[in-house]
């Protein structure tokens, strides 16, 4: 196959695999497509009672500051989830058509993804109406969330393919983003935290996105360096993960039960 | 010890298999439950790996069909087949090309905003095979399909596959229905617990497993002729 014919077909495919599970998400239920903002906003609500007043207290615009933690968190962790049980869902299909597997995975993160980006649109509007002043380093964020979707997606091939082997990687990665909730800064701000503590937090990457996705948003500051070491980190992380994919790729079929 | 007793019970759904399939043959593979028929399919198809020996393959590209073939039964027939066209390699324009085809042959009329899960089984089961036979394709499996379409959708079935066959591409049908495979397919080969037990013409091979009993043995409820 002529290798623009082949890259049309995993285009399409891709397309075709995304489009059918962002419409599968809400079908039946009642609220729909609502849901997407919904949880977010449930959980925004909640987060924002509880510590509004008290760790909320020093940090200033602690909503905005909540919020756009909030939506970059929430999207890793869906999408790292549904990358886990990507191949398991779609075991009918990889039983009986012949097509490049990673692009269940790559679609899988894709369709979180999609509601991802409404979601920043609705923040987008949001800030605008409560005040947050437009700068031009609101035009880095796009680049940042690409960033955010390389990240997820390196992490979500190896995750996708320890999901296959082992049944406990679902509950051990859900108890993971459970503990990890806490250890990045999506409720509190960084110098809240002792010194000890804050230095250690840098080592996750996490938390350098949300450092970087907040001083582009809020703060009207270009984050350049972390910029770069977080272009590095994704890059790195969604080859080793793409290649590691590859190479077991051909046995997939076999571990499915 | 251990290690000889977990030999012992290692379980092969295929040993020994030596087939050579032909360009433009209509090829039947036969036998009871848990013969390793499917296990067959998969391996023509690339799907799987064979664990020993080899699989060799010249034609491209190989279609695999059996019942449910990852379909959305919560999405239209017009999703599933948009769907099962991307899955199958067909373009967008090749697609909007053979959609009125593909539709008169699997009979779905106005059924085409209808989620899958309001259609019957036979009805859903003509979906990717009529998108199948609408694409570019040198190999064509097919797993027991043809079991749940009526009398018409089989007939039309079984001159698409004569089409391909006069066409060059190679078609490979598991079916219980011994009388069917007898009669139209070119060879067959019977499987049993994994192993050939015959290949050679196809009225021949079914000759010879009606004769061992085979209308009887472990599928005493089915009609004469299917196993």
């Amino acid at each position: 196959m002529p290798r623009a014919e082949s890259l049309y077909r995993c285009w399409h495919v891709l397309w075709e695999l995304t489009r059918c599970e962002f419409k599968l998400r809400d079908q039946g239920s009642v609220f729909g497509f609502c849901w997407t903002l919904l949880y977010p906003a449930a959980m925004f609500a909640s987060l924002y009672l509880i510590f509004g007043g008290w760790i909320g207290r020093d940090v200033p615009g602690y909503g905005s500051f909540l919020l756009v933690g909030l939506l970059q968190w929430n999207f890793f962790v869906s999408a790292t989830s549904n990358a886990l049980t990507s191949l398991r869902r779609k075991a009918p299909l990889i039983k009986n058509f012949s097509f490049p597997r990673g692009l269940i995975v790559i679609s899988s993160v894709l369709v979180v993804g999609l509601s991802y980006a409404l979601e920043m649109g609705v923040l987008a509007l949001l800030l605008v109406l409560v005040g947050t002043p437009v700068t031009w380093t609101w035009a880095l964020v796009p680049a940042l969330s690409a960033l955010l979707f390389l990240w997820a997606l390196g992490l979500g091939f190896a995750l996708a393919l320890l999901g296959l082997e082992f049944i406990d990687t679902e509950r051990l990665w859900s108890l993971g983003t459970h503990v990890g909730f806490f250890a990045t800064p999506v409720f509190y701000a960084t110098d809240a935290l002792p010194p000890g503590i804050r230095d250690w937090l840098w080592l996750n990457p996490l938390a350098q996105f949300l450092a970087a996705f907040r001083a582009c948003l809020l703060e009207g500051r270009p984050p350049w360096a972390s910029l770069a070491s977080l272009a590095l980190w994704a890059t790195v992380l969604a080859l080793a993960g793409g290649w590691l994919f590859a190479r077991r790729s051909p046995a997939i079929g076999e571990r499915l039960r | 010890m251990l290690g000889s007793s977990l030999e012992e019970e290692r379980l092969w759904a295929l040993r020994g298999i030596d087939l050579k399939l032909r360009r433009g043959e209509f090829f039947g593979v036969i036998g009871p439950n848990g013969a390793g028929k499917t296990t067959l399919l998969r391996l023509l198809s690339g799907l799987l790996r064979p664990s020993e020996g080899q699989v060799r393959l010249g034609a491209e590209p190989r279609l695999f069909f059996h019942l449910g073939a990852g379909l959305h039964s919560e999405l239209s027939v017009m999703d599933n087949i948009r769907f099962c066209a991307a899955l199958l390699g067909m373009s967008r324009a090749e697609l909007s090309r053979s959609l009125p085809e593909i539709l008169e042959f699997a009979e779905f009329g106005t059924l085409t905003a209808r989620p899958l899960w309001q259609l019957s089984t036979g009805t859903v089961a003509r979906l990717p095979l009529a998108v199948a036979l609408h694409c570019r394709l040198d190999l064509l499996l097919v797993d027991e399909l043809l079991a749940v379409g009526d009398l018409s959708f089989r007939a039309k079935c079984l001159s698409a596959f004569e089409r391909l066959k006069r066409e060059g591409k190679t078609v490979v049908v598991v079916s219980h229905d011994l009388d069917w495979v007898g009669r139209h397919c070119d060879r067959a080969l019977w499987l049993e617990k994994g192993r050939a037990k015959e290949i050679g013409l196809s009225s021949a091979v079914v000759s010879r497993l009606l004769g061992a009993g085979g209308q009887d043995q472990k599928n005493g409820d089915r009609p004469h002729g299917m196993l």
